[in-house]
């Protein structure tokens, strides 16, 4: 009997080695020799947005997209904007800028809602953190509405989209421009990506947005599981070359993959 | 039963144990027994994702009706909110079909659903006029290939000018494909990734448990 | 502040203004155009003429509200179509609201067939409606249908329709269509049915996610895709029955006219400034 199926056995060996990378990486990281992350110009740009909202008086605000975090694809964005959020809002609590983080998910609204807390603990400015107004819970549908006409209302002087972020991304972007914001924008959806980069003054595209929660955070469990990402990104980049130039050589890939790898 | 064990160790272990069980199924020839366990645990998914969305609308009511009676700020939209749900929940639990629930689905919720949609396309419009110039040689380029795609997904930029079809499928088959492929690729490593630290039960953010993290400078 | 800067940062009212007007009179008089059939369509054309007549066929329906305008036509022009090739079609959908358009599109289509085409319910076609759990619905209903539905959406048993009796999982289907409307989920069909069990697919989508899809267009995991009203109107056009997606090609180009002339008027003007020396 055939242990492996017919045409899973590149996929499993891929698998395995990607797994066995960030394994790797993970444990070298718990010895303390956490892999480093460059920094990305991201870092920077979020201190200038929460100060220039500073200097101008106006609000500056973190908006998420979608954050059902049952979806393993909303996850890993969401999680990546949590640490991002808790950066910015330390950020935002040392410099007293007025942040404003609305959520239309009630797991997402507890969590923004502690982190945001805990930043503003941290820098000794509880009495700026207003539990009602700081971080307030919209639900879905009825937060379009309120999160345009209160983008004009209060002229948002800088605002951050990152997360897992769908069609709405246009609408709040546009919105937040027109107020003459200066924005950050980042996810991993694809087909949402070109709008942020086009729209958003700043933008972490795709796995960016990842490696901004990691540097931000100073999570050795996120560096290592980028770094054996990388691994895995070496072996796609591997792949294609090869790929490429069996096709030129018109070698039908087809053919050598139904071998029954 | 301790806390830390039903809501971090029990949750957790099982994510573990069933995620690999159908990776295991994925890659290799098993035992029917562990083709039926699968099929049982993915049946149970549905199952639980359906109550959840049930749950999730009795926890929204019962936020709202808190909100209402303590008249926090906003609290007659809650009032709205909770006049709509009793209505509408009212008549989809009589008939779906035999009740007015259809009318308000048709004339209500599709329509503001669809209007909230459209927001799209204008301020995409907006976003365009403000945003594609060619300020440097790269928004040129980005200006360029966006035009020759755009007039090749209109119906009447063929007649106007045809070989700018031909060149639209090329730029969206080639130079697009392999971008977004690249990212694909990236973000597809991101989820395998995160992935494994649930599977070490190292991510627990989906469980609604932080843990605390030291912050870059 | 000069003309040019103040056509430059003019009120975005006036943009939509002028949109809707652009909008406006296409959709309230329709006009058919020509309409050049892209590669996509065409691929996604040929797929499903070349689906061999009487086989069973999986279709997810994911428009709603939003979406039907666009890709509503094109799912209810491939449910004409495989029903006129005898097809038997078996729906369904994994968020809730689609279910509802899901049958909407059915009932389009049936209303279109010509009376001697067999179109009925449990027999020719069957719609098993919302399929909680998403991603890991779609694994569970390709694995085993009746460990996960027990009845379609008017709540008949599935083992009370004929055309269930001999099928249960992904491997009893011939092909499948994702029209996924604007949720994102092709990809849950290409990883839980086309890689597991060689199912092959094809789908539709919104206009804006077609270059999401297009690198598995390339690599053969999707056989062809119809992206929003344009694809829509292609498949009407290529099988021959005009419908509302037609008509509505002519709002698209002058929607689509309106955004690069807007587009055309901003680089314009913006190279004009650049050249005075303005900012």
């Amino acid at each position: 009997m055939v242990l492996i199926l017919a045409g899973r056995l590149v996929s499993l060996v891929a698998l395995i080695i990607l797994v066995g990378a960030i394994l790797y990486y993970i444990q070298r990281a718990m010895s303390g020799k956490i892999p480093k992350l460059r920094r990305l110009p991201a870092v920077d740009v979020i201190q200038e947005i929460v100060g220039r909202c500073v200097e101008m008086g106006r609000p500056v605000w973190y908006l998420f997209g979608s954050t059902d975090m049952t979806t393993p694809s909303i996850l890993a964005p969401t999680v990546a904007a949590f640490q991002t959020l808790s950066y910015t809002a330390r950020i935002a609590a040392r410099l007293g800028a007025k942040l404003f983080v609305p959520l239309n998910q009630g797991l997402a609204y507890t969590m923004a809602s502690d982190i945001v807390r805990e930043a503003y603990v941290a820098e000794n400015k509880l009495e700026d953190f207003d539990p009602l107004k700081t971080v307030m819970y919209l639900p879905s549908g009825a937060d379009r509405m309120y999160i345009i006409n209160h983008m004009w209302e209060e002229q948002v002087a800088g605002a951050f989209f990152l997360g897992s972020w769908y069609h709405e991304a246009v609408i709040y972007t546009e919105n937040a421009a027109r107020e003459g914001a200066v924005m950050l924008g980042g996810t991993d959806t694809t087909h949402n990506i070109p709008f942020l980069v086009a729209i958003c003054d700043y933008s972490v595209i795709g796995e960016e947005l990842y490696a901004l929660g990691a540097y931000v955070s100073q999570d050795a469990l996120q560096s290592s599981s980028l770094a054996g990402q990388d691994i895995g990104k070496y072996l796609a980049i591997i792949a294609i070359l090869i790929g490429a130039i069996l096709v030129t050589a018109g070698i039908s890939l087809t053919e050598f993959f139904k071998l029954g790898w | 039963m301790s806390d830390r064990l039903t809501k971090i160790s029990l949750p957790i272990w099982l994510t573990a144990i069933f995620g690999i069980l159908m990776i295991i199924e994925f890659f290799f020839s098993v035992p029917q027994i562990v083709t039926d366990t699968n099929v049982k645990l993915r049946s149970w998914v549905t199952i639980v994702s359906a109550a959840a969305l049930i749950l999730g609308t009795f926890i929204l009511t019962i936020a709202h009706v808190k909100r209402a009676y303590e008249r926090k700020p906003g609290w007659y939209y809650s009032l709205i909110y909770i006049g709509a749900f009793a209505v509408a929940g009212a008549l989809g639990l009589i008939s779906v079909r035999e009740t007015n629930f259809m009318w308000i689905f048709n004339n209500m919720t599709s329509p503001i659903g669809a209007a909230l949609y459209s927001l799209t396309a204008f301020t995409i419009t907006s976003a365009a006029f403000r945003v594609f110039r060619a300020r440097n040689w790269k928004a040129s380029v980005m200006l360029v290939c966006g035009f020759i795609v755009l007039m090749m997904l209109l119906p009447v930029g063929g007649a106007i000018f045809p070989p700018i079809v031909p060149i639209g499928e090329w730029i969206r088959s080639f130079p697009s494909s392999a971008g977004f492929r690249g990212m694909i690729i990236g973000i597809s490593l991101g989820t395998i990734g995160l992935g494994v630290r649930i599977f070490l039960g190292r991510q627990k953010e989906h469980l609604g448990i932080r843990e605390e993290k030291k912050e870059a400078s | 502040m000069s003309v040019i800067k103040k056509i430059l940062n003019m009120d975005q009212r006036i943009i939509y203004l002028g949109l809707f007007i652009a909008l406006a009179f296409p959709i309230l008089s329709p006009v058919i155009v020509p309409v050049v059939i892209q590669d996509y369509s065409t691929q996604a054309f040929n797929f499903a003429k070349a689906i061999p007549d009487g086989s069973y066929v999986l279709i997810e329906g994911g428009n709603a509200a939003a979406t039907h305008p666009q890709c509503g036509p094109g799912l209810t022009a491939n449910i004409y179509h495989l029903l006129t090739k005898n097809c038997k079609l078996v729906f369904f959908s994994i968020t809730a609201e689609p279910a509802y358009w899901t049958q909407v599109e059915i009932d389009d289509a049936i209303a279109k067939l010509p009376a001697s085409v067999a179109k009925e319910k449990g027999v020719n076609w069957v719609n098993l409606g919302y399929l909680s759990g998403g991603e890991s619905g779609v694994a569970a209903l390709a694995a085993d249908i009746r460990s996960v539905v027990s009845k379609d959406h008017f709540g008949t048993p599935i083992g009370d329709l004929p055309m269930m009796k001999d099928i249960n999982s992904a491997k009893d289907f011939a092909a499948v269509f994702w029209w996924g409307g604007s949720e994102g989920s092709i990809p849950y069909g290409i990883r839980q049915l086309v890689g597991p069990y060689n199912l092959p697919m094809s789908g539709s989508c919104t206009t804006n996610e077609v270059p999401n899809y297009s690198p598995y267009v390339s690599s053969g995991q999707l056989k062809g895709l119809f992206g929003g009203i344009r694809g829509s109107a292609e498949y009407e056009l290529l099988l021959g029955v005009p419908g509302p997606a037609l008509a509505q090609a002519m709002a698209t180009n002058i929607g689509g006219l309106y955004f690069l002339g807007l587009v055309l008027l901003g680089n314009i003007l913006y190279l004009v400034q650049r050249m005075r020396g303005e900012k």
